[in-house]
């Protein structure tokens, strides 16, 4: 009884689970035709039409694109971030970059140095980096007042006031909207100390893990949009109609999910068959 | 040749040799996956503490009190000094001064974090529970997936709410059913949380295969 197929189900070594993960994860990656048609959920949606809405209505505010990431989740916000800055880019908005993590100063410029030719964007006039700030509540408390004040110098230490695009910035009444890419609880901060404040919208892209934590602030309209993951880039590129890195990870993702739920039911089903057949063997 | 070339390159390889370590670990526990264990607590200490010296110390101490002249400075140094005071029985009074600083400057921000970010929530919650609110609804009519909608927020709300009230006992069946049922919706929701972060724990293996199989194999070239 203990060959029988529903019991041997059960207990499949996990190394061999581990091989079958990285093969279906590595052939949609290997063969970029095989993308998954995508069907943007309504909370993209909402993040789309809140960074359209915002850029359109405010065209010579500064948006701030806040990457809160490094390497270590780089996965799911490098997506997220790419995206994003696309849309940016595609609706000629004025956007500043900022991390309260010491790496994203690096990872997100790196992102912007690849998109900025093709949109003809310059440093300084089109797009700024902050760069990596310590003492994140603290600086936003200082930015509510006086943005280049409290920031003083861009991350290649030059003067914030040096650079024309931050020439009428002054405060968070002279930004139309904030876009949160993180892994970690940082929403609370932004919402607290500015979108509580200064009503400026918050367009929130974190990690799938987090992205449970943001609906309750979605429902109530704290804030404007959520771009949960990955899977949230792959809609965000649907959006923009376009078929990047993202979308292929997406199929990735959804190839492995498929697995794991298979693997779920098998397993389960395994469970059931074969305490059904011990009960048959008891009875016998 | 130059094939060869890209794939000895050192960072490369060394980033390739290091997520493969790394990721070695759930076939087996092994020395390569160690070594690389350490080399990267290593390198993530090293890296904390230059990063505290150029991005914070040096910009926003060191450069201002001894480059700009504002030597008054130097007087933060013995009130970090303080914090060390917690090691020590004779000085731990210094450090529970400079704690308790500390901790006022962090209450009051949380303080004003809480109202602005909680009360729109408790707003929120205020939910009709019989609507006509969409636009293209005539006056009267009830706009019933908008009110099911609700309806089910408000269940769900007083469900989870009794649950977490531990003020008095729970005595009455309808307190215990309910409290039980907003157990149970919890549940539901961890599931969703654990859900999701098996999709960021996916996406970022599936990272690390992309790494290897483009950044570092460029299988992508063979691929066209």
């Amino acid at each position: 009884m203990n060959n029988s197929f529903w019991h041997r189900a059960q207990n499949i070594n996990p190394k061999i689970l581990y091989v079958i993960a990285m093969v279906v994860i590595a052939v949609p990656l290997l063969n970029p035709r095989t993308t998954l048609p995508i069907s943007p959920n309504s909370q993209t949606k909402k993040a789309f039409d809140a960074v359209e809405s915002a850029v359109k209505a405010n065209p010579n505010q500064l948006v701030i694109l806040d990457c809160q990431w490094s390497a270590s989740t780089r996965g799911e916000n490098q997506f997220q971030t790419e995206a994003i800055m696309e849309h940016l880019m595609r609706l000629h908005a004025k956007f500043a970059l900022m991390g309260f993590v010491p790496q994203s100063r690096i990872l997100s410029q790196k992102i912007a140095d690849r998109l900025a030719p093709k949109y003809g964007y310059r440093y300084g006039i089109d797009y700024i980096n902050w760069g990596f700030k310590p003492a994140f509540e603290q600086t936003l408390k200082g930015m509510a007042v006086d943005i280049p004040g409290t920031l003083k110098e861009d991350a290649t230490h030059k003067p914030l006031v040096s650079f024309p695009i931050m020439r009428d910035v002054k405060n968070f009444k002279d930004v139309s909207l904030i876009v949160e890419v993180t892994p970690s609880s940082t929403l609370d901060s932004w919402l607290g100390l500015v979108q509580g404040i200064n009503h400026t919208p918050v367009v929130y892209a974190p990690t799938a893990v987090m992205a449970p934590e943001g609906y309750p602030f979605l429902d109530s309209g704290q804030i404007s949009g959520i771009i949960t993951g990955v899977a949230g880039a792959g809609d965000y590129e649907a959006l923009l109609k376009t078929k990047g890195s993202a979308t292929q990870v997406a199929t990735s993702l959804s190839a492995v999910y498929a697995l794991i739920i298979f693997l779920i039911i098998i397993g389960n089903v395994g469970y059931y068959a074969s305490r059904a057949a011990e009960r048959k063997g008891f009875a016998e | 040749m130059e094939y060869l070339r890209h794939l000895m390159l050192p960072s490369l390889l060394f980033a390739a040799a290091g997520t493969v370590a790394i990721l070695s670990l759930v076939f087996k526990e092994n020395r390569f996956y160690r070594f690389f264990e350490h080399v990267f607590i290593g390198l993530a200490t090293g890296y904390g503490v230059a990063l505290t010296w150029t991005d914070v110390l040096r910009p926003n101490w060191w450069d201002p009190m001894y480059g700009e002249g504002r030597w008054w400075w130097a007087f933060v140094v013995p009130l970090g000094m303080m914090f060390y005071g917690v090691y020590s029985t004779k000085f731990s009074w210094q450090s529970r001064l400079i704690f308790g600083v500390l901790f006022g400057l962090a209450a009051g921000t949380v303080f004003q974090i809480l109202s602005s970010q909680y009360i729109p929530q408790i707003r929120s919650s205020f939910k009709p529970l019989l609507t006509n609110s969409q636009p293209d609804i005539a006056h009267g009519l009830i706009d019933m997936p908008h009110a099911i909608n609700n309806w089910i927020f408000m269940a769900v709300l007083i469900s989870v709410l009794t649950y977490f009230f531990f003020a008095f006992e729970q005595k009455s069946k309808i307190v215990q059913k309910t409290a039980t049922s907003g157990r149970y919706l919890l549940m539901i929701s961890l599931g969703a949380v654990f859900g999701a972060t098996i999709m960021t724990r996916e996406a970022l293996l599936i990272d690390r295969v992309r790494f290897l199989l483009f950044d570092w194999l460029q299988l992508n070239r063979f691929m066209h």
